[in-house]
C-alpha cells in the first residue's frame, strides 16, 4: 500500500495511505487532507493527488504558491519514493517501502514480485483536519501522542500480521471508522475529553482569531535564518508572511524558492541517508567568489546575499567584509548607465603609442582604467595647446611641463609644442624688454623695472640686473631731488609747487629713505 | 738772522690765517670777500643787535621798513646816480639745508628774472660764507637815468630767515663799486642763527 508522509520541517506530522482515490489537499477544511497553514502558504484547494497509470501523481490546482521540487515549481510531479514535494512549509513525500525477508534479510521493493496495484485494496480516504488535532507540533518530542494511541486501522494490522512490510518512519494511526463500540465509562471519558477539547480549541481559536501584527519584511533577518540551516523557520516567520501582504515581493520570492531548494535537499539527503553536509562559511564564501566573479548583476547581488549571510553569522569574518566590498562594486559598476561593457572594461589594458596619446601601463591596469588616463592626459593636452594658440605662451608652457611628468616620452606632438611655447616666449621676453626701455627713457622707473623683470622672465637668457639697478638708482635720486626741491619750495613759500614735489617725493621715494620722512613732514605742514 | 726768520714765519702765519678766513677769499673772489685794506668803509655797526655789517663811510643812511631793513646811498651831485645797498628780510618756512641752496638759488634767480621782465645777463652763483653757503644773483637793468645799472643780490640765509644785500651801480662804472660790494657782503654777519 502506498503511504504518503507530511512533514513540517524535519518532523514528520502524518502519514496517509493512498487508496486509488483523489486526494485532495488544501487549507480549507473539505479538503481530504487538510494543511493547516496561518501564513496562507497553502492555499485553499492546493492541490489534489491523482491515481494515473498506476502511479500517483501530485497536481497543482491553481494554487498561488504551486508545488515545488528540488527547488523549481512544477505543475505537477509524479509521487515517488525520495521525491520530496514542498506545499507550503509542508513537504510531502511517498514512503520508501522495503521489502523484509523470511530470513529477516531487506531486499528493495523492487525486487518483490507485488502484482498490480487494485485501486478495491485501498481503504476509504479518512479526511486529516490539523485542525482538530490543535496547534501543529514544534519538536518531535511533542509529536502527537494521543493520536498514536489511537486504535491502528484493520489494513493496517493485516499488514503487520504478515510481517512483510517494516516501516522506517514513525507509525502514525489516525481515527478509522468501524471500530468497536465504547463502554459507558469510555463515552463518559470521551464526553469529559471531548469537552476539554473543545474549551482548549476556542481557546486556539480565540488565538487564531487575534493574529499577531506580523514582523515587518526584513530580508536580512531571513536569509540570516537560511544561512544557518533554519530554512523552514524563515519560510514561516519572514518570507511567507510577506508574500501573503505583498505577493509581487521578489525578494521574498527568490528567498523562498531558495529555501525550498534547500529544503528538497536537506529532505533528498535525508532519504538517502547521507547525513547532510553543512557548507562551512569558507565555502560558502567560495561560492559567493564566484557568483560575483562572473560580473553579473543578478550572480553579484546573489554572491552579496551568501555574504551578508556569512557576516550574519561572524561579524567578524574579514574575508565576508573584503568580499562584501567587492560584490558592492560589482553591482555599482554595473549600475552604472551605459555601462554595458562592464565585462569588456574588466579586460587588461592594451597600450597605445605615445604618438597617438598613448601612456604606459600599469600594472594591472583594466582597459577602462587606462583609457580614462588617457582620456585625462588628453584633455590637458589640448587644453595647453589652445592656451598656446591663444599666445598665452608662459602658461601653455607651464601646463606643457606639468603633462610631462604624466605622459611617456613622444607623447604627440607635446615636444613640439613645448618649443613653440618657448619659441613665443623669447619673442615676448625681447618685446618686454624693448617696451621696459622706452618706459626707463621716460623716467617710468616702475613700469621700466617691472617690464625688465617681465623680459627675463619670459626669456632667462635676457640679463636685467644693471638695467633694474640703473633705474632705481636713477628714481632713488629722482626721488630725493623732488623731495629736496620742495621741501626748498616749501621754505621760500613756494607751496604750490612744494606740493607737487613732495607728492612726488614720497611716490618716488622708499620709506626708509631719510628724505621720505622730511617730505611727509612738510606736506603735513602745507596742509596744516 | 734769527730775526729775519722769525719775520717771515709770522708773516707767513699772517698770510695763512688770512686766505683761510672766508671773509678773506675777496681777493680771489671778486664779488665776495673782505678787503684786505678797507679804506673807504666804517667801523662795523650794529644794527637792533641782530647782526653786523661794514658800510661805506659818507653815504646816507636810509631806515627801511617791513621787509626793508635799511638802505644806504651814495652822495653824489644832483640828480646824477651812484651806488646804493639795501637790506631786507624775509622769514622762511623752513631752513635752507646746504643741500637746498642750489635748488633755492635756481628758485630765486627765476624768482628775479620774472619780476625782472627787463633784466639782462641774469647769473646765479653759490658762495661759501662764513655762516655759510649764500647766493649771488647778478643782472643789468635798465637804469632811472636811462643807463643800465647792476644789481647783484647776495641772499644769506639764516635760521628761518633770508637776508638779502642788495648792491645796485650804474653797470659803466660797476667796477668802481664791486671791491666795496664784496666787502660790504663778506661783512655781514648774524648776531645769532634765526634772530
Amino acid at each position: 500500500m502506498a503511504k504518503l508522509l507530511i512533514f513540517r520541517g524535519d518532523t514528520q506530522l502524518d502519514e496517509r495511505e493512498l487508496t486509488g482515490k483523489t486526494l485532495r489537499i488544501g487549507r480549507a477544511s473539505q479538503n481530504d487532507l487538510v494543511l493547516e497553514d496561518p501564513g496562507k502558504g497553502v492555499s485553499r484547494n492546493h492541490a489534489e493527488i491523482r491515481f494515473e497509470g498506476g502511479r500517483y501523481t501530485l497536481v497543482d490546482l491553481g494554487s498561488q504558491n504551486g508545488l515545488w521540487v528540488s527547488g523549481s515549481r512544477v505543475p505537477s510531479v509524479v509521487l515517488e519514493p525520495g521525491v520530496s514535494v514542498a506545499v507550503g512549509p509542508y513537504r510531502l513525500m511517498m514512503e520508501a517501502p522495503v521489502a523484509v525477508t523470511p530470513a529477516g534479510g531487506v531486499v528493495p521493493i523492487s525486487d518483490l514480485d507485488t502484482g498490480p496495484i487494485e485501486p478495491t485494496q485501498f481503504s476509504a480516504a479518512v479526511p486529516l483536519n490539523l485542525e482538530s488535532l490543535g496547534p501543529a507540533p514544534k519538536t518531535q518530542d511533542s509529536a502527537p501522542k494521543a493520536i498514536e494511541q489511537r486504535p491502528a486501522p484493520v489494513v493496517k494490522e493485516s499488514a503487520r500480521k504478515e510481517g512483510t512490510v517494516q516501516r522506517p518512519v514513525k507509525q502514525v494511526t489516525v481515527v478509522t471508522q468501524g471500530g468497536a463500540a465504547p463502554s459507558l465509562n469510555v463515552r463518559i471519558l470521551v464526553s469529559i475529553s471531548a469537552l476539554v477539547l473543545l474549551v482548549v480549541l476556542l481557546g486556539v481559536g480565540y488565538k487564531m482569531t487575534r493574529k499577531p501584527a506580523p514582523a515587518a519584511w526584513d530580508a536580512s533577518v531571513a536569509q540570516a535564518l537560511i544561512a544557518s540551516g533554519k530554512c523552514q523557520e524563515a519560510l514561516d516567520r519572514q518570507i511567507n508572511p510577506a508574500l501573503q501582504r505583498d505577493p509581487s515581493n521578489q525578494q521574498a520570492t527568490t528567498l523562498r524558492d531558495e529555501c525550498n531548494r534547500t529544503l528538497a535537499q536537506v529532505t533528498s539527503v535525508a532519504t538517502s541517508s547521507i547525513p547532510p553536509a553543512t557548507p562551512t562559511a569558507d565555502d560558502r564564501l567560495n561560492e559567493a567568489e564566484s557568483l560575483v566573479q562572473t560580473n553579473v548583476a543578478a550572480e553579484c547581488q546573489k554572491g552579496l546575499d551568501i555574504i551578508n549571510a556569512v557576516a550574519a553569522e561572524d561579524a567578524n569574518n574579514q574575508r565576508a567584509k573584503d568580499m562584501a566590498v567587492r560584490a558592492n562594486a560589482c553591482l555599482t559598476a554595473i549600475a552604472k548607465p551605459g555601462n554595458s561593457a562592464v565585462a569588456s572594461a574588466e579586460k587588461p589594458a592594451v597600450p597605445v603609442s605615445p604618438s597617438q596619446g598613448g601612456l604606459d601601463v600599469i600594472q594591472g591596469e583594466t582597459d577602462k582604467a587606462y583609457k580614462t588616463r588617457m582620456g585625462v592626459a588628453r584633455k590637458k593636452y589640448d587644453d595647453a595647446v589652445a592656451v598656446l594658440a591663444e599666445k598665452k605662451y608662459a602658461q601653455a608652457l607651464n601646463q606643457f611641463n606639468e603633462l610631462l611628468n604624466e605622459v611617456p616620452s613622444g607623447y604627440l606632438e607635446l615636444q613640439a609644442k613645448r618649443d613653440e611655447a618657448r619659441a613665443g616666449m623669447r619673442a615676448e621676453g625681447k618685446a618686454a624688454l624693448e617696451a621696459a626701455q622706452v618706459a626707463d627713457g621716460r623716467d617710468s622707473f616702475d613700469v621700466a623695472i617691472e617690464g625688465y623683470r617681465r623680459a627675463h622672465q619670459l626669456d632667462p637668457s635676457i640679463q636685467v640686473d644693471a638695467a633694474i639697478k640703473g633705474v632705481s638708482d636713477r628714481k632713488l635720486a629722482l626721488g630725493r631731488k623732488r623731495c629736496t626741491d620742495g621741501i626748498t619750495d616749501f621754505a621760500i613759500g613756494n607751496t604750490s609747487a612744494a606740493i607737487t614735489e613732495l607728492q612726488e617725493a614720497v611716490r618716488l621715494l622708499p620709506q626708509s629713505d631719510p628724505c621720505f620722512a622730511k617730505a611727509k613732514e612738510a606736506l603735513q605742514k602745507i596742509q596744516k | 738772522m734769527n730775526r729775519a726768520v722769525a719775520a717771515i714765519v709770522v708773516l707767513g702765519m699772517a698770510c695763512v690765517i688770512t686766505t683761510a678766513h672766508p671773509g678773506a677769499q675777496g681777493a680771489s673772489d671778486p664779488w665776495y670777500g673782505l678787503q684786505a685794506r678797507p679804506q673807504n668803509l666804517d667801523a662795523p655797526k650794529v644794527f637792533t643787535g641782530a647782526f653786523q655789517i661794514q658800510l661805506p663811510k659818507n653815504w646816507h643812511l636810509a631806515p627801511g621798513y617791513t621787509g626793508t631793513i635799511f638802505s644806504i646811498v651814495e652822495n653824489t651831485k644832483k640828480w646824477q646816480t651812484g651806488g646804493v645797498i639795501t637790506l631786507e628780510h624775509q622769514r622762511l618756512l623752513a631752513s635752507l639745508e646746504p643741500s637746498m641752496m642750489a635748488t633755492a638759488s635756481e628758485r630765486f634767480l627765476k624768482d628775479v628774472q620774472d619780476r625782472e621782465a627787463q633784466g639782462k645777463q641774469f647769473n646765479v652763483s653759490l658762495k661759501n660764507g662764513a655762516n655759510g653757503p649764500l647766493i649771488l644773483i647778478q643782472y643789468d637793468r635798465p637804469g632811472v637815468s636811462g643807463s643800465d645799472d647792476h644789481v647783484a643780490q647776495y641772499l644769506i640765509p639764516v635760521g628761518l630767515v633770508l637776508y638779502r644785500v642788495v648792491c645796485v651801480a650804474p653797470t659803466a662804472t660797476i667796477e668802481k663799486y664791486r671791491p666795496m660790494f664784496a666787502h660790504v657782503a663778506a661783512s655781514f654777519k648774524p648776531a645769532k642763527a634765526g634772530s
